[in-house]
């Protein structure tokens, strides 16, 4: 006898068709998995005999080959216990063959037959929607993620028995799936911080051209607090980017099943001792997405930036380039997304009180020097926005006026979005990222432009890539302004957030800073 | 003889600057003791230790002195004596005297007055245009200005020196040939062409911790006053100022800030009798017998009362330096001062810092550069 089904599995970000197949020949009881399966797959027949026989359903008593094509990819996890369940169910005579065909099935079973949910049930929802299926059968825990899902059926199923009933064609009884519609709350506010009117600027810079930021501040002035609020003055995701972002999720398991999609840009801050698989993605034969990737279309904090380690730091570079990072391994290459706005901070110095007004600093030049030494040049290039915070007395915090609110810096960043737009085109890139060449041909600098650019570039000692980099930001300063041509104005507020740049160039070579018409 | 014999004396290994004359006064001059040692004769390693006493004799049998002195010479660094008269005699005469300097560079002409421009290696703009600015003034007055070549003020107070065309003496805490801080290479450079470095430490001898305070007391000696710009409360720089108040000579402070925590030394210095400076007159009164060769009083004073410099300023950037020159401000207290949006003050401070006038400070503050 024999049975084949369609299934699927995750390899990256991909989803690929994985065909289950179950012949039973007359020899003594047993079973083959062949297919390159991993420990979890071949130890799935264990699980299935048991859900079997648990669900009071008949399990075939002959030598059982089951197979999963193409045979050359490795299978990894729990996504075929239901398929090959329901494969063998069908060489036992249970369902007939032709119920099988035409749909994916994807399911964990537990001993007692019970459904358990699974990693990136949307995602997989999502690419057979594009693939032209017409059904998945779904864990009924992974329902929510992929219930609203238009063009495909999406049905859960909570048990293997419900599983037989519907594909033997007895209705099923679909469960209410909440799903909310609003946005779940604002977030923590804009105006919660007092002062700091700088870093905001910068802020609304980065939200609304896609920069990266960096904050320098000592313990307390509330580089956390910054950085948390960003993602609120971000414009929500639109229908495409939520169900992309929450996708992600989804691979990652991380999906919370009362509030299956991610509305709002991710925020993640991971903490500085993860290494650089955490950071990129990787793994040793089935990569997985890392902290850049989970923060897709949104955040990634990195506080204190200097302690995370370098080979973590260094393999940010490319993605903040490209957004997006490509894994190869002995067995796979995959990309990944992550398209994030990078939010670093970190302390003036290692004791953290460098230039602050209340505590006195208590580290020699050298070590100071070694501490923004820790952060390599190519990377401190991509960071547009470079921003000291100085901490607040307790009397300013107490007599300080709140803030604006997020949602009228968020206004502001729409328009500038808007903009960008109509410039780049509906679906391209911010500021931060567009070609080089295209924004200089679209906003070409005046005479009076390029003289300041240079002599900033001559006393700054500017890269060429810290100069284009001033370029962008002054595009997006010039966007919230609504002015299409770039100003002078415009470049010298862009050039002011180079200030880390300068930090390092203080403790590398002194200024002369007096000048000679006495 | 006696020069090549106690520059290869000071250039043994493991020699220090301190034990030297004490040696020297031992076996009554360089060239008797180098010759007992080379005997093994002189009953050091009672006064030295066994292994250190081994060394030399080791060393001082390899050793012909005056090829050491040819070597020096072929490098560019003299050997400076007590009885040649090449620098303030005072140097010769403090507690500890060196037995010898290395010197490279220019020699001082003789009869200008040293002063000693010294203070905290993380200075705020403040502090950093005040060095620049009285090391300026004081050089134009044909005064030689002395410091220890580190950063902030001593490296300011040099290159305020040098701009004005002046004689300026760094003293290291290091072998001279050695560059520290690394980055200073250049201003090294200069300082040797317009002036000159001094050490009493060995060609090769590394910057330990310990021997810069050590040579605090060879900047006080070589000086009439020293003038300490920005110091905190365990600043190097008040080493100096101790060592200058134990061989007599003149201190003088430059106030701060009572809220700047590298103002405290200072502060405390003037508290404690030291005479406030504020403007190059009050240290060219302290130099006794000394005609200054200009006349000071164009910066500091009435004349910072205006601005005097209108014409082709926008009128922001007079509003915000109106403002910078009370102190350091953050941005958040300038926009909150000048009324005016955050974008817009950055983009003025960025054509400020072009023209010179701001710097960046640690903390996210501005500061003015130079005086107006």
């Amino acid at each position: 006898m024999y049975a084949r089904l369609d299934s699927c599995s995750i390899l990256g970000m991909e989803v690929m068709r994985i065909e289950v197949e179950v012949n039973t020949s007359g020899s003594l009881p047993g079973i083959h998995m062949v297919g390159l399966p991993d420990a979890a797959v071949r130890e799935s027949y264990r699980r299935i005999k048991a859900a079997i026989a648990n669900s009071d359903l008949p399990f075939p008593r002959q030598l059982i080959t089951v197979n999963l094509a193409p045979a050359h990819l490795r299978k990894e996890g729990s996504y075929f216990d239901l398929p090959i369940a329901l494969a063998m169910l069908a060489v036992a005579g249970c369902l007939d063959a032709g119920a099988l065909a035409g749909r994916l099935v994807v399911g964990e079973l537990s001993l007692n037959g019970t459904v358990r949910g699974i990693r990136g049930a949307l995602a997989m929802a999502l690419w057979a929607r594009r693939e032209g299926w017409k059904e998945i059968l779904l864990p009924l825990p992974n329902l929510a993620e992929a219930a609203r899902l238009e063009g495909i059926e999406v049905v859960g199923v909570g048990n293997l028995r419900q599983a037989l009933d519907y594909l033997q064609g007895k209705p099923l009884e679909r469960p209410l799936i909440s799903w909310p519609e609003e946005e779940e709350g604002e977030g923590p506010c804009f105006c919660e911080v007092k002062g700091q009117l700088h870093a905001k600027r910068a802020l609304e810079i980065a939200a609304a051209g896609g920069h990266n930021i960096i904050f320098i501040g000592p313990p307390g002035s509330g580089k956390s607090m910054l950085a948390e609020r960003l993602p609120g003055i971000l414009p929500p995701l639109d229908p495409e980017e939520v169900l992309e972002v929450s996708s992600i999720h989804s691979v990652a398991g991380l999906l919370d099943a009362r509030r299956p999609l991610l509305r709002r840009p991710p925020f993640r801050a991971p903490h500085h001792s993860i290494s650089h698989v955490g950071l990129v993605g990787g793994g040793k034969n089935f990569p997985h997405p890392g902290e850049i990737t989970l923060s897709h279309r949104g955040v990634l904090f990195l506080d204190e930036l200097p302690e995370f380690r370098r080979d973590a730091l260094e393999v940010l570079r490319q993605p903040l380039e490209t957004g997006m990072v490509t894994i190869s391994r002995s067995l796979v290459n995959t990309t990944f997304p992550a398209r994030f706005i990078l939010v670093a901070g970190m302390n003036p110095c290692p004791c953290g009180f460098l230039g602050d007004s209340m505590r006195h600093c208590s580290c020699p030049p050298g070590r100071i020097k070694g501490y923004y030494g820790r952060i390599s040049g190519p990377l401190l290039d991509r960071i547009d926005l470079q921003v000291e915070v100085p901490r607040l007395t307790p009397r300013e915090l107490v007599e300080l006026p709140r803030g604006e609110k997020s949602r009228s810096v968020r206004a502001r960043v729409l328009q500038a979005r808007e903009r960008q737009k109509r410039r780049w085109g509906p679906r391209t890139p911010l500021n931060a990222h567009v070609d080089m060449a295209r924004m200089r041909k679209s906003s070409p600098l005046g005479n009076e432009e390029k003289e300041f650019m240079l002599a900033a570039a001559g006393r700054l000692g500017l890269t060429a890539r810290g100069f284009d980099r001033c370029l962008r930001v002054a595009r997006t300063i010039a966007d919230l302004a609504g002015r299409e041509r770039i100003t002078v104005a415009d470049l010298a507020e862009a050039v002011q957030y180079r200030s880390l740049e300068r930090l390092q160039g203080a403790w590398a070579m002194e200024g002369v800073g007096y000048g000679k018409g006495l | 003889m006696e020069r090549a014999c106690r520059a290869a004396l000071a250039c043994l290994p493991q020699m220090s600057p301190l034990a030297l004359p004490r040696l020297l006064a031992m076996a009554g001059g360089a060239v008797g003791l180098w010759e007992l040692i080379a005997k093994d004769k002189s009953g050091l390693e009672k006064v030295v230790g066994e292994e250190r006493a081994a060394l030399w004799v080791d060393a001082c049998r390899k050793t012909d002195p005056v090829q050491v002195l040819s070597s020096l010479a072929e490098k560019g660094i003299r050997v400076i004596l007590p009885e040649d008269g090449a620098l303030p005699q005072g140097v010769w005469s403090i507690y500890d005297p060196p037995a010898l300097l290395f010197a490279q560079g220019r020699e001082a002409g003789s009869g200008a007055p040293f002063v000693a421009v010294v203070g905290a290696r993380k200075a705020s703009s403040y502090g950093k245009r005040s060095a620049a600015f009285l090391a300026c003034e004081l050089a134009r007055c044909g005064v030689v200005v002395v410091s220890g070549a580190a950063y902030g003020i001593d490296g300011h107070a040099h290159r305020g020196c040098l701009e004005a065309g002046g004689f300026t003496v760094a003293v290291l805490g290091c072998g001279i040939d050695r560059v520290y801080p690394p980055e200073h290479g250049p201003l090294f450079e200069h300082i040797k062409e317009q002036g000159c470095l001094l050490s009493e430490y060995a060609p090769g001898e590394d910057p330990l911790p310990w021997r810069f305070p050590h040579r605090n007391r060879i900047i006080a000696g070589l000086v009439q006053a020293v003038v300490v710009v920005e110091a905190s409360e365990k600043s190097g720089a008040l080493i100096t100022a101790e060592f200058a108040l134990e061989e007599g000579r003149e201190v003088l402070a430059v106030p701060g800030p009572i809220d700047s925590p590298i103002s405290r030394g200072t502060n405390a210095l003037i508290q404690k009798g030291a005479k406030l400076v504020a403007g190059v007159e009050d240290v060219l009164e302290e130099l006794r017998y000394f005609q200054p060769r200009y006349e000071p009083g164009t910066g500091g004073g009435e004349a910072g009362a205006q601005l005097s410099f209108a014409g082709d300023m926008h009128p922001r950037d007079k509003v915000l330096l109106a403002l910078l020159r009370d102190g350091s401000q953050s941005l958040d207290r300038l926009v909150e001062m000048a009324g005016v949006s955050p974008g817009e003050i950055l983009s003025r401070l960025a054509s400020l810092a072009l023209k010179g006038w701001v710097t960046q400070e640690p903390g996210g503050k501005y500061g003015m550069s130079r005086p107006l």
